[in-house]
């Protein structure tokens, strides 16, 4: 009888936990994952190369004689691409205030890389990343700006002694604002990137490996002329550091009605890689936020 | 039970958890091997020892997660009292046990996390927040009922490490005691 109450108290305890206060338990969270890594990382291991092994595509060989997945050759394209927004925005940024220039260089000597070694074991979309040596992740704070050369990965969320929890773009609760850009072929060796009129917008993730946006009408989606294979690049000034404004976030996958307010378009936004595959990601660093 | 047998169980099943969740694709499901891992504590331990136990492992996945502390606890509790009410009704060790237990508890463990991410989102005013994806999750729930074959069948093969005591071994046992010596 008095274990019924005991449990009873408990499961209360747990509904008021997981409804009222859900952030009651953050301090307590992001301390032992680094504990679950040895199991893990091996696991993670294993998954990844069975499912590369019975679901990648044929492999593709350049002039050079270098094989190729057609997934490796896509990835490549997709971060030099990434690689073009993120340097035509920086450079804009230049001109505009020279006064920064030494802020403004390439992202690489401000990161930091870190292993993927699991992923969410609840319903979140989430990476758990560690370091080889503990002490490198003792400086990581909340909310420093996770990235890879394809694109903004996510955010840190918890960080514990050797280990931090990475929330993704495309987890449910996240929230950004973005713009709108085009790549333009001038002619067959000449791409440009083009930004688009439509103003900044908040895109959210669907908890689905990618991003929604449903803040623009009908109309203006026609007005600024949006389509299927616009980039989506990040502009968020009060989220996220200067130097990762333009970063890619992904590419708009379809533009439809809004189910619910049908006069406003839901612009789905696909990241150029799966997120949840990632073996390595890179952690900007504090000294430049 | 045997709790040191219990946490190291533990240990490694969300070890496992956080290794394939995802590793597929960041849109793919997968199978919920933690929760039937409180199938098998369920199915095993004593009432009390299964309730308790399968709270501690919701717990301790919450921890590793970003939902809010108690979802898992929550999940797993109610699956404990779901599968210890049928201990003596089911055959233990045959894998369609396994498999429909793997069913029935993943709809439970689904129905659960939509109804806290349903209701959370109301709470929280969030209407604009995607809700859980349902095709992912019963997808996921199918993924855990084939999978439980296998992990329940790994794992009924070493129930002597826990040292589980049933109510009716334990009833039998007091009864002994109560008796006293026989040379006495």
């Amino acid at each position: 009888m008095r274990f019924n109450r005991v449990f009873w108290l408990l499961m209360a305890m747990g509904i008021t936990s997981a409804l009222v206060l859900p952030t009651a338990g953050d301090r307590f969270k992001g301390k032992l994952d680094i504990l679950f890594v040895p199991v893990s990382a091996p696991v993670r291991g294993i998954t990844m190369a069975l499912h590369d092994h019975l679901f990648s595509r044929p492999a593709a060989r350049d002039d050079q004689g270098n094989t190729q997945t057609l997934d490796q050759l896509k990835i490549e394209n997709e971060a030099l691409r990434n690689n073009v927004s993120n340097l035509k925005v920086e450079l804009d940024d230049i001109y505009k205030r020279v006064a920064e220039t030494d802020k403004m260089g390439n992202l690489a000597p401000f990161c930091e890389p870190f292993k993927v070694s699991g992923g969410d074991s609840g319903e979140h979309q989430s990476l758990l990343i560690t370091s080889e040596t503990i002490g490198t992740l003792l400086h990581l704070s909340e909310q420093m700006p996770v990235l890879r050369p394809e694109g903004i990965v996510g955010k840190v969320e918890h960080t514990g002694p050797g280990e931090a929890r990475v929330r993704l773009i495309t987890d449910r609760s996240f929230h950004l604002t973005v713009t709108f850009a085009r790549f333009i072929n001038q002619s067959t060796e000449n791409i440009a990137l083009q930004e688009l009129a439509a103003p900044p917008t908040s895109a959210r993730g669907d908890g689905k490996g990618k991003m929604l946006i449903s803040q623009l009408s009908l109309e203006q989606v026609k007005e600024y002329q949006l389509t299927e294979g616009d980039r989506v690049l990040l502009h968020d000034p009060d989220g996220w550091p200067a130097v990762v404004q333009g970063q890619t976030i992904g590419r708009i996958a379809a533009i439809g009605p809004d189910a619910r307010h049908p006069k406003f378009a839901e612009i789905v936004v696909t990241p150029l890689v799966d997120l949840g595959r990632l073996r390595e990601v890179m952690v900007l660093d504090k000294s430049v936020h | 039970m045997r709790w040191s047998a219990f946490f190291i169980l533990a240990y490694l099943l969300i070890g496992v958890q956080i290794g394939i969740s995802h590793a597929g694709s960041a849109t793919a499901a997968h199978p919920a091997i933690v929760l039937l891992g409180a199938v098998f504590i369920a199915l095993n331990a004593p009432r009390k020892v299964a309730l308790l136990a399968c709270f501690i492992l919701g717990l301790i996945q919450d921890l590793m997660t970003l939902q809010p502390l108690g979802v898992s606890a929550v999940e797993y509790a109610l699956v404990a009292l779901l599968v210890v009410n049928a201990q003596d009704v089911v055959y233990r060790n045959h894998p369609l046990t396994h498999a429909f237990l793997g069913l029935v508890c993943g709809l439970l463990g689904a129905v659960t996390l939509l109804m806290h991410a349903w209701i959370y989102g109301l709470l929280r005013r969030k209407l604009n927040e995607a809700g859980l994806p349902v095709g992912r999750e019963l997808l996921g729930v199918l993924y855990t009922a084939l999978a439980a074959p296998v992990v329940l069948g790994i794992l009924q093969r070493m129930t002597r490490y826990f040292g589980f005591r049933t109510v009716r071994a334990a009833s039998r046992t007091r009864v002994i005691r109560s008796a006293g010596p026989r040379w006495s």
